[in-house]
């Protein structure tokens, strides 16, 4: 008796459990951030023009993304620490979407002086990436650190935990077509990416058809 | 009889212990992983670094009624800062890891050498850091400035 009453409750937390996620992973992914109410209208916000020039010394501003979802994170070729391990998840992603035109990934090096544009193509050759599905960029100093402020300031504050300044985080960042900021995972951790890899699928759901 | 089973197997333990801390290649590897442990702490203040920078230049900029000491003194803090950006950056594409030093046939002594003052280099970054964030931080408060937003569309 106590053994049948066992295995229905098991039975229920399963049911539970399984429809929870399965719900989760159908509803879109909030768009992160504060928002304001203007004429009653929500606006949130939205990562700001930038312009910056790629291994291929192509301009790389907001329209290289129209219609894309773009992963961000910052970087420099000669960190010691973080920067290799966030590098490894970054090329998780790459191969993952490799064939989904709609994915395109974006690495900002904070080294601006010593990663050049023959460096960065360097490094893009040495990971074997393409230039049109992950762009190493780079530009001015200052833009690149407050580039950094506007993708890292919708952060949760339960994310404010991990360790680092947000250079040096290895927070990767998925801003969906429309310049919102929708995830954030720990580069540093790959059960956080395969939950990042997810938070991806579904934004792509949200977007429609595959190219 | 146990007693003696226990310390002989204690003074494997220690003998063991001994022997893996002697090891100079277990020293030098320490020893780095201690400088990588102090950039660490270091590194993640690069980002806040710049921000308080750019503030201050800001301040320099737009607070027309600095007087010229203090002008002279807040532009000097804006330019250490900017080198200590340029310095940690320098440092992290000069430095060389163990296993190159090693292959490159340096002594023991040598390496130990060169991480104590590569460690010495980051301890002088880090304090250099900390002093001008001090100061930026208090000009910021001291010199409130307004900023225009950019052109509207």
């Amino acid at each position: 008796m106590k053994t049948g009453i066992f295995y229905w409750f098991f039975l229920l937390f399963v049911m539970t459990t399984a429809c929870q996620l399965s719900t989760n992973s159908n509803q879109p992914l909030p768009i992160l951030g504060e928002t304001e109410v203007v004429d009653g209208k929500t606006i949130y916000p939205t990562i700001p023009d930038f312009r910056f020039v790629d291994q291929d010394s192509n301009v790389v501003n907001n329209a290289t993304f129209a219609g894309k979802a773009y992963v961000a994170d910052f970087f420099f070729i000669s960190c010691p620490t973080i920067c290799p391990r966030v590098t490894n998840q970054m090329l998780r992603l790459y191969e993952k979407f490799k064939n989904d035109d709609r994915v395109v990934l974006l690495s900002h090096t904070v080294d601006t002086k010593h990663d050049t544009i023959p460096r960065l193509k360097e490094h893009a050759n040495r990971l074997e990436v393409t230039t049109d599905k992950w762009h190493f960029v780079t530009g001015n100093r200052d833009s690149i650190y407050n580039m950094a402020n506007n993708y890292f300031s919708p952060r949760p504050s339960e994310d404010a935990s991990i360790p680092g300044g947000y250079n040096h985080s290895g927070l990767l960042i998925l801003v969906d077509p429309a310049r919102h900021v929708r995830a954030f995972a720990d580069g540093t951790d790959p059960k956080a990416v395969d939950k990042f890899m997810i938070d991806i699928e579904r934004l792509l759901k949200e977007m429609g058809t595959k190219k | 009889m146990k007693i003696y089973h226990l310390f002989m197997a204690l003074v494997m333990l220690t003998a063991f212990a001994a022997c893996t801390s002697n090891d100079p290649e277990q020293q030098e590897l320490a020893l780095q992983q201690e400088l990588m442990d102090k950039h660490d702490v270091v590194m993640p203040k690069m980002g806040e670094l710049n921000q308080n920078k750019q503030k201050l230049i800001q301040v320099l900029f737009f607070d027309t009624k600095l007087d010229s000491l203090t002008r002279d003194s807040l532009s000097m803090v804006a330019a250490n800062m900017g080198e200590v950006e340029e310095s940690m950056m320098t440092w992290m594409n000069q430095l060389q890891n163990v296993k190159l030093l090693r292959g490159e046939k340096k002594t023991h002594e040598e390496i130990m050498a060169y991480l104590n003052k590569q460690k010495a280099k980051m301890e002088k970054i880090g304090s250099t850091l900390e002093d001008m964030e001090k100061i930026a931080k208090q000009a910021i408060v001291d010199h409130p400035v307004k900023v225009p937003g950019p052109p509207q569309k």
